[in-house]
């Protein structure tokens, strides 16, 4: 990719009329910022840019003294010869699409988006454009998520039936963004809720951004605690780790779109998947790239070759964003 | 068939032998011995063999899913079990009906000698998709 807009580098997506790169790797003068996640926000860059209330959340990861200005959603600020505006993507709080004007050309950056309902973002806005470079992490159409309500009720129907057996519910969710959306669904009449520290910090910035949760225990290192019919929400990292062994008896589920397939559930030998992702599903990307209306667009992270041949074999002017990084499964 | 869908659901999801054992107590309890031996049937391990070729099924369901052939591939591929994807790519249209197994299974079974002979669409009924003679057994929306 190299046009009058953007072009990629080493480093990452790189606007040559604003001298910026986009969620860069390794380190830059001004990385532009669409989300906190590790894998888009990293430290060692001098400065960074990104949305008011990614601004917290991204302290959290990099540092509190790392350089971070912050606008508001929809707001356009110039940098050299770019008009750069952040508009929000429904991934976590605080994530954005990234906007870039240069001399009438106008390219949209999604970072990581949803445009499905999530009552712990900020919704979904479709920017219209001339090139639109799109995740793809879920580009097949196996994957279609159904509405979080019945997710919810999926998670708490699963707690409530642990809990009358008298055992713990550990529920594995990564700690940015999907706690915090199983956290919101959560029916405290149930039980207590409890989670792993990993997970704690964000909670008050969440909650000063309007989110509301039931009543949440920090679980603390070295202390006892008895879980009993509470359910914990953990990052999928201690999955393995000593700090689950404490939960032997309790029953184990996980949070995430790559649950849709049960091969995927079973080789974690998980007793439940709850099929709950901060990703477009198959139509979630479909509807987005097209009502886009951008000329050119580019696909990346995950398998984009799927996505790339259909919407080519509808006339669309697609293709995979070559040299860019391909993503694990990390933080979906 | 609801209720075998949720049977065979709930052992999938079980780890511990006994939990198993429970849980098809409390189904034989409750189905009716019709469906009570197919269900024996197709928990021996028994599958309607080769109905329907694998390609062949493929091709119905891009049909019936209106999506490329090659991407029905792509899916399978990624999803592993061809009853799976039929059953995430297809989805199910039954709403809150459910027949009772014998039905549905006897129904099925006529379809799929239909369809043999005639290259008609036994899959995609009122009830769901069945694909029992797969791996799998059954993925069901239920």
């Amino acid at each position: 990719l190299k046009n009058e807009v953007l072009e990629l580098r080493k480093q990452g997506l790189y606007c040559p009329a604003g001298d910026f790169f986009i969620d860069p790797r390794g380190q830059v003068n001004r990385a532009v910022i669409t989300h906190a996640h590790s894998d888009h926000g990293r430290s060692g860059h001098n400065s960074y840019l990104c949305s008011d209330t990614c601004k917290s959340l991204l302290q959290i990861r990099i540092g509190q003294d790392s350089n971070i200005e912050s606008l508001p959603f929809g707001e356009k600020t110039n940098i050299g010869g770019a008009v750069v505006s952040f508009h929000p993507a429904g991934h976590i709080l605080g994530s954005a699409q990234v906007r870039v004007e240069v001399k009438g050309q106008v390219w949209v950056v999604s970072g990581d988006y949803k445009p499905q309902h999530d009552q712990t973002c900020e919704p979904f806005e479709l920017v219209k454009c001339h090139g639109y470079i799109s995740e793809c992490t879920f580009g097949l159409p196996v994957y279609r998520w159904q509405p979080e309500q019945i997710i919810h009720q999926q998670i708490n129907q699963w707690w409530k039936e642990n809990a009358e057996e008298g055992r713990t519910s550990l529920l594995f969710a990564y700690s940015l963004g999907k706690a915090q959306r199983v956290l919101a669904g959560l029916n405290s009449e149930v039980g207590p809720i409890y989670v792993h520290s990993a997970v704690y910090p964000f909670l008050e910035h969440y909650e000063k951004a309007g989110a509301k949760f039931p009543l949440v225990a920090k679980i603390e290192r070295g202390q006892e605690y008895d879980f009993g019919q509470a359910m914990v929400i953990a990052p999928p990292a201690v999955e393995d780790s000593t700090w689950t062994r404490k939960f032997r008896s309790a029953r184990k589920a996980f949070a995430s779109g790559w649950m849709a397939v049960r091969g995927a559930r079973r080789r974690r030998n998980l007793d439940r998947g709850f099929i709950l992702s901060d990703h477009a599903d198959w139509d979630g990307l479909l509807e987005v790239i097209k009502g886009t209306e951008a000329e050119e667009i580019k696909v990346t992270h995950g398998n984009g070759d799927a996505l790339t041949r259909y919407l080519q074999e509808q006339g669309y002017n697609c293709s995979v964003l070559e040299g860019a990084q391909i993503r694990g499964e990390e933080e979906e | 068939m609801k209720k075998f869908a949720a049977l065979f659901h709930d052992l999938d999801s079980m780890t511990k032998t006994n939990d198993r054992l429970d849980r098809l107590v409390t189904y034989f309890e409750n189905a009716c011995h019709e469906d009570s031996i197919w269900v024996c049937w197709f928990l021996a391990g028994n599958r309607i063999k080769g109905a329907i070729k694998t390609g062949e099924l493929r091709s119905f369901l891009s049909e019936k899913v209106n999506l490329p052939l090659w991407l029905i591939e792509e899916c399978h591929d990624r999803v592993g079990d061809l009853a799976e994807t039929v059953s995430l790519l297809a989805g199910s249209d039954s709403g809150n009906k459910s027949l009772g197994l014998i039905k549905s299974f006897g129904n099925f079974s006529s379809l799929c000698v239909r369809w043999t002979r005639k290259k008609g669409k036994p899959l995609f009924t009122e009830h769901g998709i069945i694909c029992p003679w797969m791996k799998c057994c059954l993925f069901i929306s239920f």
